[in-house]
């Protein structure tokens, strides 16, 4: 038996992530964002989350997905990374799960469109389910210049 | 007690030491207050001689001549409180350690529990919330009984808005107020000549970072008068003024607060800061070597580093510059040296504004909103497209007899939906970097309003162009442009 871990699941295109909840600071609905000119175009832009201006990505976006129109179920699923604070933007925030970190399978090149560097690793769940672990850090890596390729399935 | 005295009879100006101090028993036997009142000599003297604690009271009535033989050649830019009052009078008093009430200062003050402040902005922060929804829900009931008590409650919550927000807000004057003295008291005691002129007292800060700023400041301006300043002797020789000078800034700019230490002195000697470097352990020859100046000034601030000679009493503990280091780093700043031997050291401490508050004018780009800095805007005004020339590629606009360029701040943040190439004239804002100068088309002006400044975060950090972010009364975010991103 691996450590238990309380991960979040939220919605992506077609798959399902998870993050651990101890990087996760709050889940929010869709609210105004205003653009951050000269920025990456996943980078939509700050919100005013209680007095503190965060910024907001798009991880479709930033993982080189096709964007979409937000919908009722979006929300902002707002992480905390050694002292960075960005809020992601995903088509649903469902629940949150305990995970086994032995059932953690590191990933195969390509999962749904996204570079292995930035997933920690494919979970199995008692239902069948495949849930991608984020790799937080790189994905919030600013070093890199974004130019994600894109895998044809 | 004194002060309730002093209050009564008119308007304490200043006192010696400050009246923080004297609340905290900083004085000796004897402390001073400038006071400017219609009270005769005679009871002013009467009512402080009252006072069980005092012993004698001298009170002298002063002119301007008086006054200005009083104030001291360093001269803090602390604004000037001007009055029409017939008479300006000194009072010192003699009096037993014991504390005085808590009354007296220039205004009225009480002190507050930081938490509360915190707690006070947190609910204020959910009540501009339910404000908008209120807002938005009576435009559409339409009941315009409804719709006058939220415009009403609309106003006076922003009003408060702008008060929760000064609370916690401090001049650092407030800091820097006892720092002549102690430059003098240290020169004096070191035997060296040493002027402390202070510029940008009123720059205003958090309280908590105020409360911490102190003493890393005393630090380095003990450092910078003992290590930094030579010896009269030493001065004349190198072709200086006997007489040492030590600047002492605090100003905004883009996201932060800056406070500078700059002295004239002998500057960092580079080869003997590694030498005690390397001797400390602290690094190897070889890494010396290939060291930046920057980097072995930094040295300094190591844990366990002394260079002088001789530890004396004051300074060269080896304890001074990390604690030093590390409070900065704790507020979240940083500090930095440059230094130029046989001509001066700086010392520039940079703190992040987290909570702190600037005049600006707001205006709008299409439908997006951005705030600029009201210091670094001249003059507003209206230019045609006509008055435009391009000249060498660049365009151009005559002002007040001299050509300057012409900034298109719809170019500069890519507007999705302001093009100001396609008005025949604009709304323009003059704005000024040292002894250059710009116009910068704008869409509209949406007024002029003091903001506070939200860092827009280690994620962001790095974009050009946008120093920081506000949060407008309606909650929306505005951006605050660099004005240095507008002139180069």
């Amino acid at each position: 038996m691996g450590e238990e871990l309380k991960v979040i699941v939220f919605a992506l295109a077609d798959e399902q992530y998870g993050i651990e909840v101890d990087k996760v600071r709050t889940i929010e609905r869709m609210m105004p964002i205003t653009r951050v000119p000269k920025t990456p175009p996943f980078i939509k832009g700050v919100i005013n989350l209680r007095g503190v201006v965060i910024p907001v990505i798009d991880l479709r976006g930033r993982f080189g997905l096709t964007e979409t129109e937000a919908t009722d179920t979006s929300r902002i699923i707002i992480v905390q990374v050694n002292d960075i604070e960005v809020g992601f933007i995903v088509d649903a925030a469902n629940d949150v799960i305990d995970i086994d970190s032995d059932r953690i399978d590191s990933p195969p090149d390509v999962v749904g469109g996204i570079k292995a560097k930035y997933l920690r690793g494919v979970a199995r769940l008692d239902d069948n389910r495949l849930l991608i672990m984020l790799n937080l850090v790189e994905v919030l890596n600013k070093d890199e210049i974004i130019q994600l390729e894109q895998f044809e399935v | 007690m004194v002060f309730n005295v002093l209050e009564q009879a008119g308007e304490v100006v200043k006192s010696q030491p400050s009246v923080q101090d004297i609340e905290q028993e900083k004085f000796d036997r004897t402390f001073t207050v400038f006071l400017i009142s219609q009270w005769t000599v005679d009871d002013l003297k009467q009512q402080i001689a009252g006072i069980s604690e005092i012993e004698t009271v001298e009170v002298t009535e002063l002119d301007a001549d008086a006054l200005n033989a009083l104030s001291r050649p360093s001269r803090p830019s602390e604004p000037e409180r001007k009055s029409d009052k017939p008479q300006a009078a000194g009072a010192s008093g003699s009096a037993e350690k014991r504390p005085p009430a808590a009354g007296g200062s220039v205004a009225k003050t009480i002190r507050v529990d930081i938490e509360r402040l915190d707690v006070l902005m947190n609910l204020f922060s959910e009540l501009l919330i339910d404000r908008v929804r209120l807002e938005q829900l009576a435009s559409e009931i339409k009941s315009s009984d409804l719709t006058e008590t939220v415009e009403h409650m609309s106003r006076i919550s922003a009003d408060l808005q702008n008060i929760v927000l000064k609370l916690r807000m401090v001049p650092v004057e407030t800091v820097f107020n006892r720092f002549p003295r102690m430059v003098r008291d240290l020169a004096k005691s070191l035997d060296k000549k040493v002027d402390l002129i202070i510029t940008g007292a009123e720059t205003e800060l958090d309280r908590t970072v105020i409360d911490e700023i102190g003493d890393p400041l005393v630090h380095l301006l003990r450092n910078s008068v003992d290590h930094g300043i030579e010896p009269a002797e030493k001065r004349l020789e190198a072709g200086k003024p006997e007489t040492g000078t030590v600047h002492l800034r605090a100003f905004h700019s883009g996201n932060n607060v800056f406070i500078e230490i700059e002295d004239d002195g002998g500057g960092i000697r580079r080869d003997k800061v590694l030498a005690t470097a390397v001797k400390r352990g602290i690094v190897t020859e070889e890494q010396g070597k290939a060291m930046t100046d920057e980097e072995v000034y930094m040295l300094i601030f190591a844990p366990g580093f002394s260079t002088a000679e001789q530890v004396s009493g004051i300074s060269g503990r080896g304890v001074g510059l990390d604690v030093v280091k590390s409070k900065i780093n704790a507020l979240g700043g940083s500090v930095a040296v440059t230094s130029e031997l046989g001509k001066g050291t700086v010392f520039s401490i940079q703190l992040p504004l987290t909570l702190s508050i600037i005049s600006a004018m707001l205006l709008k780009l299409g439908s997006e909103k951005y705030a600029i800095p009201l210091s670094s805007i001249m003059e507003t005004t209206i230019i045609k497209r006509s008055q435009i020339h391009n000249i060498h590629g660049n365009a151009m606009i005559e002002f007040r007899g001299a050509i300057i360029p012409v900034v298109s701040l719809a170019e500069l943040v890519d507007s999705p939906d302001y093009d100001d190439k396609r008005e025949e004239e604009c709304e323009a804002i003059i704005i000024r970097k040292g002894d250059k100068w710009a116009a910068v088309l704008v869409d509209d002006f949406l007024g002029q309003s003091d903001i506070v400044l939200k860092p827009l975060g280690k994620y962001l950090s790095g974009y050009s162009v946008i120093s920081g972010a506000t949060i407008l009364g309606d909650g929306q975010v505005a951006l605050i442009i660099d004005p240095n991103a507008l002139i180069k």
